[in-house]
């Protein structure tokens, strides 16, 4: 399987895809944007750091356990870190397979597993601002905010107005030639639909 | 012997820096060594990484270079 994994500081560049072979029949991208509301506060966005090499690793472990239960040809994945604007992409995993089932799968299960295992954090920084106001009143409180399971990431190709959906696109890349198309899906729960995809 | 210790998001706000060379002993473990940095240190939450690789806060360090705190992770 090919690996291309990436960290960046600036904002994300989908790359053009490359297919490794003309067995490719699908290509599943996911991205996840930073959204606006946080249990009604605005934030202006998040702030991302990674142990790199660490996560580097673990994601290349992860991507093989993975490959071996999911056959996948390719997968591309960008994570950004610093700061990151709401409405911006933080994240971008493009999965290729000759079948939409083995890349759904993988892709569902390689964004949960990072979510469980690889060393990266966001901060949210609106958050963290109201936070050292009320500690200067005198109340309690840590620096920063680190938020443990991405409640403030929404996923989304798209921005909607205020808050945002999650999306995840499907390309059939039809192996003759004949046709091709691709849908767009949106949600708040990234697994949930892509999992529904593949039922 | 002098080991790298690392601290990420809050385990670096509750230090109060990101990197240290730290001294030890191979037989120490990861909780050891932290309560000596960090006395009253609450682990529940964090895990720890011995050479980029997670590891028990009780198992000794042996000849590592680098120790990693890692509080949750909330990548994407």
């Amino acid at each position: 399987m090919e690996k291309q994994i990436t960290f960046t500081h600036t904002p994300i560049v989908i790359p053009p895809p490359v297919l490794p072979s003309r067995e490719i029949g699908a290509c599943v991208e996911f991205q996840g944007l930073v959204r606006e509301l946080e249990q009604g506060a605005a934030l202006a966005g998040l702030h991302y750091e990674a142990h790199e090499s660490m996560a580097r690793k673990h994601l290349e472990r992860i991507f093989d356990q993975l490959c071996a239960a999911h056959p996948c040809a390719a997968v591309v994945f960008i994570h950004r870190l610093g700061w990151v604007p709401v409405g911006e992409a933080s994240l971008f995993v493009r999965v290729l397979s000759s079948h939409r089932g083995e890349a759904l799968r993988f892709l569902a299960d390689a964004i949960d597993r990072m979510k469980a295992d690889v060393p990266i954090w966001k901060c949210a920084k609106g958050v963290a601002a109201k936070r050292r106001k009320r500690r200067k009143k005198g109340s309690r409180g840590m620096g920063t905010l680190f938020v443990p399971f991405a409640p403030f990431c929404g996923y989304s190709l798209f921005q909607l107005p205020g808050r945002s959906a999650g999306a995840l696109t499907l390309r059939k890349s039809d192996r003759s030639s004949s046709g091709s198309g691709s849908t767009i899906m949106r949600s708040r729960s990234t697994a949930r639909w892509m999992r529904r995809c593949i039922e | 012997m002098q080991v790298k210790l690392l601290a990420f998001a809050q385990a670096r706000d509750q230090l109060g820096w990101p990197e240290r060379m730290v001294d030890c002993e191979p037989g120490e473990t990861p909780r050891a060594i932290l309560a000596r940095v960090l006395p009253g240190a609450r682990l529940e939450t964090w895990r720890v990484a011995v050479d980029e690789e997670y590891h028990s806060w009780d198992g000794p360090i042996g000849n590592a270079r680098e120790i990693a705190l890692i509080p949750p992770v909330s990548g994407g």
